[in-house]
């Protein structure tokens, strides 16, 4: 028999969408998704299993779908994995099954389901040793994954919004509008997010009334009353995780045809109303297409009338098979049979409705089998009947003609995002599931998701629950009287997990269906000694992937508490993780890609650099230039050429980016005696002088220069990049340790535009541009002075220093003016120079370029021993006598020269006694090649015991420049006596 | 039944600057502010004064600090005379900040994209923050926000702005 497509009524609008599903055209009706409108075609078959590559069919009506992921698009903007039952259609939207080739129908890869035995639990950790794993990797690798990686962007951006609120509500069912309209009535700020597209949960199709009006209603009036007091309702928005009291919620309307969005919630108050993910019945051949869970079939007729087959079998062990099954007899709709796993006995265990309602479906010409079950779907591609046996008597088995079978095996609550920050789970007997336990003050559990399972309780429990949190936010107003509402009644669950089977058949009997594990695997895994539920997961791989366990973790961990002859509660489940569905990279990004991927910041001279062949690259968060174009076709060419014209000539250099700290107050100067390892007291007005921080362990913390503006006021330069850390250090001490003192710190940088003019010309060329008033300056400046005045009627300070070795000058000038200085310097005849020059000069003069400050190092290391002479009591003197680094192997700075005066040596490069040995005595932290002395050149941290001049040691860098016999050298490597600076 | 992820009042807002404009910092020693000549900068933290025409003149950030954008020449000596009393230091920071106005019913909406500024601002009226990675100071308006972003990473904040306009 094969199942037609049927439409019995639907709340959809009439107006058709055109569609395309593996290239074939289909019509749905506006509001569909992919899943309820290929259901309504008939269209059984939507992909292939993972492993085996087994024909799948849709199992659930939600986001928790293991089997038919769609790719969505066209290549190479595709989507892939998204759900079926999430993608709504809109025109002409074009999708694709996924792992499958060539087509749906004829997959050549299903041959893998001869291989069963072969690919059982673990076995890529068995297989593919020899010859070796290259020879399977390309294979392997094609068949192996879910959906293709999209090769170019479709969507428009997502974005992130942050909110707030008294009470986060997740889940819009009845617990969670209950839980919304208590808050909200008691004046609370409420955010609801609800996975699905519309409000209600199971109210859309289950019976009952809630303050005697039907659920439809109700909702619709919540709903209303909801707006009215200013609730924000986000719907097709799941919560998919949480950490210290931040939830994220991730939006995606429509699947994927609006924008993705991230919702970062800090709520005072967070109720989990969830509800639960329902359970299939481990049987033989429950896989087949046609098998879908009972809720599943429940919501696709009563939103899109799309009926999951003609002739129905329910199987499941609770007394809603037998509502369901009345529900489907009034869509018009046959039931062959009911096969309710529990005896009669537990059936007519407190209460009776089920019972009578048995009676009326049999009545009806309904078969109803208590205390017998499904033992395998029959059929070829699709279901075409079920064999059913009695519990009692399983070799007793029939078969019944059918196109579907609807399983229920119980409910599991949606409890992860009480869990995903490490909460625990309690067994909960009546629903034979686990929830949430022993949660923080701020977060509560409530209707399905706190194991209520009749419409009366979830309904006071949500009420209960949100006034609760209300009230505990600080909200003071009546939330009223609760609604009363009345259904079915609890279901009355006995839990049954899987059909008796043999071990052979078991291997056909699947518990995690995106992962094709089944019962057989589970078996295995525990036979192999896998006996936790944690390792049971990874070895199997149950509960993994997109699914994330949401039908499966129950059920797996069922079964082997049934292996094992264990309780489920002993077993317990793996634990959730975030995010609980798939999240995509770009959603979690938000606005960080391309250019926002992190701040890029900008000096006064950027556009400059732009227009003239600034080659501009992120140094920390700055962007700065590497080189000019003009200068050399490459970073190393033009580099050796800015440098050798800046010893030759001179030239300029955007020091903007040079942190800056202005430190005034009374006690300015004690302060920074106390922040640096000499003293800044002695500085004179209108002199400056190189200074280093260091950690309260001793270690350099930065350097720069220091000015002394006034009595009172000085201005500390950092790294660049380092002004925020370097002021948050200093305002650190500043507001605890010495918190009693005058002082106060804040940020300059880019209050100051800096141009480090730099050669043997910068002195000539600065008396031509900054004009007849500052010539009497330029020649009485000498090494580290500074002098202020005006350039262009705005405020200049000309500091002599430029760590370049040259003759230099810093320009530091006001932004507004950097513009026009920069290019009277340009029209003078200078020329820019980038960050490969400067490397490059300063290490030709044993300057530290950066890597030498890598947080482990000592002043000792860095060969500054006289400073600490001074004795300054600084932040992290004290402990530099520690006798740790006075010993031997500490590192020592030297300077460091390929011994043959040719070879290349390049900065990270391994030091080495000798060739053969593996045991490294240092490294490489900066080399250039000196246009200068015409060899490469190199600082390095080395032993100290082999830092002496003249020492041979090896250069290893294995993966770029092989061995290069090095020989130390010292560390100033050109013009050591400073003359040309000093000029 | 609509949800409200997203309404047009979302996209209502105008974005006018960055704009540079001479503005002073001043810090005091200790807060409540100790020894005065009777200067009156006695705004709380969190609060902004304006002038007449809606103007931000005195922003008190954080306790003890101070942001004066284009201070009239009065405000400026009367800063002066405080620091010069010892209350204090002031920073002249010509070209450190640079201003942003938005304004509009969407300008929460596009704020909240980096922060969770009405959270932030709940109970004051300015406060500095990280906000899109950018060190700002952030005023409340009556028609929007008033934003002080650092120099250099204004184009950015600008950039980052737009593009988030274009993904609305």
């Amino acid at each position: 028999m094969s199942p037609k497509g049927i439409r019995v009524g639907s709340r959809l609008a009439s107006a058709p969408v055109r569609f395309w599903f593996d290239g074939r055209q289909y019509t749905g009706q506006r509001g569909d998704t992919a899943a309820s409108a290929l259901l309504a075609h008939g269209v059984r078959v939507l992909g292939r299993s993972l492993k085996y590559r087994r024909p799948r069919g849709l199992l659930t009506a939600g986001p928790e779908e293991p089997n038919v992921l769609l790719t969505v698009g066209s290549r190479p903007a595709v989507i892939p994995n998204v759900p079926a039952p999430q993608l709504v259609l809109t025109d002409d939207l074009e999708f694709r099954s996924q792992n499958r080739w060539p087509s749906l129908r004829c997959d050549l890869a299903s041959a893998l389901q001869a291989g069963g035995g072969f690919f059982g639990a673990g076995f890529y950790y068995k297989t593919f040793m020899w010859p070796s794993w290259r020879s399977y990797e390309t294979i392997v690798r094609n068949l192996a994954g879910l959906g293709e990686a999209p090769r170019a962007a479709r969507l428009p951006p997502p974005t992130i919004e942050h909110l707030s609120c008294d009470v986060l509500v997740g889940g819009a069912g009845p617990a969670g509008l209950a839980a919304a309209l208590a808050a909200a009535r008691t004046g609370a700020r409420v955010v609801v997010c609800e996975r699905e597209p519309e409000y209600g949960g199971e109210l859309e199709f289950e019976g009952g009334t809630i303050d005697g009006r039907p659920g439809a209603q109700w909702i619709a009036e919540v709903a209303a009353e909801l707006a009215r007091r200013g609730v924000r309702m986000l719907t097709d928005t799941a919560i998919v995780g949480g950490s210290g009291g931040l939830l994220i919620a991730h939006a995606e309307p429509g699947g994927l045809a609006g924008h993705n969005r991230i919702y970062r919630i800090r709520p005072q108050r967070f109720v989990i109303a969830m509800g639960a993910v329902e359970r299939p019945i481990a049987f033989v051949d429950n896989d087949r297409p046609g098998v879908m869970l009972l809720g599943a079939a429940e919501r696709y007729l009563a939103r899109y009338g799309a009926a999951a087959g003609n002739n129905l079998v329910l199987f499941g062990n609770h007394d809603r098979l037998y509502a369901a099954a009345a529900r489907f007899l009034a869509a018009g709709l046959r039931v062959r049979a009911i096969v309710d796993s529990r005896t009669d006995f537990a059936m007519a265990e407190g209460g009776t409705t089920a019972s009578g309602l048995r009676a009326e479906l049999q009545r009806g010409g309904v078969e109803c089998l208590p205390g017998h079950a499904v033992l395998a779907a029959e059929g070829g591609v699709t279901v075409r009947g079920a064999r059913v046996a009695p519990l009692a008597s399983p070799h007793d088995e029939r078969h019944i003609i059918c196109d579907a079978i609807l399983v229920s095996g119980g409910w599991s609550p949606a409890v992860h995002a009480g869990l995903h920050e490490g909460g625990k789970r309690r067994y909960a007997d009546c629903s034979a599931a686990f929830i949430a336990a022993g949660q923080p003050e701020w977060r509560m559990s409530a209707g399905a998701s706190n194991a209520a399972l009749d419409l009366a309780a979830v309904v006071a429990d949500g009420f209960a629950a949100g006034e609760r949190a209300a009230r505990a936010s600080g909200a003071a107003g009546s939330a009223g009287p609760a609604p009363v509402a009345s259904g079915d009644g609890p279901p009355r669950l006995a839990p049954f997990w899987s059909s008796p089977a043999s071990t052979y058949q078991e291997k056909r009997q699947f518990v995690d269906f995106q992962n094709d594990v089944t019962v057989a695997d589970l078996r295995q895994a525990l036979a192999e000694g896998f006996i936790d539920i944690e390792h049971i997961k990874r070895y199997t791989t149950l509960g993994v992937g997109t699914e994330q366990g949401r039908t499966c973790d129950v059920l797996g961990a069922a079964i082997v508490a049934e292996l094992k002859r264990e309780t489920l509660l002993a077993v317990g489940t793996s634990r959730t993780r975030p995010p609980y569905h798939p999240v995509t990279l770009a959603a979690l990004a938000g606005h960080r890609v391309g250019q926002q991927l992190r701040p890029l910041r900008r000096t006064p001279l950027h556009e400059w650099h732009e227009a003239h062949g600034g080659v501009l690259e992120p140094a920390e968060y700055w962007m700065r230039a590497r080189y000019y174009r003009a200068n050399g076709a490459d970073a190393f060419a033009a580099g050796v050429a800015e440098a050798a014209r800046v010893r030759a000539a001179g030239g300029i250099l955007d020091g903007s980016t040079l942190g800056k700290i202005e430190v005034a107050g009374q006690d300015a100067a004690a302060y920074l005696d106390r922040m640096y390892l000499t003293q800044a007291s002695a500085i004179k007005v209108g002199r400056s002088k190189y200074m280093v921080n260091l950690r309260e362990d001793g270690m350099v913390l930065d350097d720069g220069i220091v000015l002394r503006l006034a009595d009172d006021r000085y201005l500390a330069t950092t790294s660049s990049g380092h002004a925020g850390h370097m002021l948050a250090h200093f305002e650190h001490y500043a507001d605890t340790e010495w918190s009693g003192r005058e002082v106060a710190l804040t940020d300059v940088t880019e209050a100051w535009a800096v141009i480090v003019v730099a050669g043997p010309a910068s002195r000539d060329t600065l008396r031509a541009v900054l004009g007849s008033a500052w010539h009497a300056d330029l020649e009485r400046l000498t090494h580290m002075d500074f002098a202020t005045g005006r350039w262009h009627s705005r405020e200049l300070r000309v500091l002599r220093a430029g760590f370049s070795g040259e003759l230099a000058f810093e320009l530091h000038c006001r932004p507004a003016i950097a513009m026009p200085l920069w290019q009277a310097l340009v029209d003078a005849g200078l020329e820019p120079y980038g960050l490969e020059a400067l490397d490059v000069l300063r290490v030709e003069k044993g300057y530290l370029v950066g890597a030498e400050l890598n947080g482990q190092t000592t002043p000792y290391d860095l060969g500054m021993d006289g400073l600490v002479k001074l004795g300054n009591p600084c932040v992290g003197r004290a402990l530099l006598d520690r006798p740790a680094f006075h010993e031997a192997s500490r590192p020592r700075l030297v300077g460091l020269r390929a011994a043959d005066g040719k070879a290349t040596i390049l900065g990270g490069a391994q030091i080495t006694t000798a060739a053969a040995s593996s045991r490294p005595v240092g490294h490489i932290t900066s080399a250039a090649y000196s246009p200068a002395l015409r060899q490469w050149i190199g600082l390095a941290l080395v032993a100290r015991s082999l830092a002496a001049d003249g020492t041979e040691l090896v250069a290893r860098d294995p993966l770029r420049n092989g061995d290069t016999p090095v020989r130390v050298s010292p560390l100033v490597h050109f013009d050591p006596n400073g003359e040309r600076m000093k000029s | 039944m609509k949800s409200n992820h997203h309404s047009q009042a979302a996209d209502q807002y105008r974005i006018d600057g960055p704009r540079a404009e001479p503005v002073l910092e001043f810090k005091s020693f200790a807060y409540p502010l100790v020894g005065g000549p009777g200067v009156d900068l006695a705004v709380s933290p969190g609060a902004v004064r304006r002038d007449s025409a809606g103007r931000a003149t005195l922003l008190h950030f954080a306790p003890g600090r101070f942001l004066l954008p284009e201070p009239t020449p009065d405000l400026a000596r009367q800063i002066d005379s405080l620091a010069r009393a010892g209350v204090g230091v002031a920073f002249d920071v010509d070209g450190k900040w640079r201003e942003l106005t938005i304004t509009g019913a969407g300008a929460d909406r596009l704020l909240s994209s980096g922060a969770d500024v009405a959270a932030m601002l709940a109970h004051r009226d300015c406060a500095a923050l990280h906000l899109f990675d950018c060190p700002v100071v952030l005023a409340r308006r009556t028609d929007g926000f008033d934003l002080w972003v650092q120099a250099s990473y204004a184009t950015d904040f600008r950039e980052t702005l737009d593009r988030i306009r274009g993904q609305r």
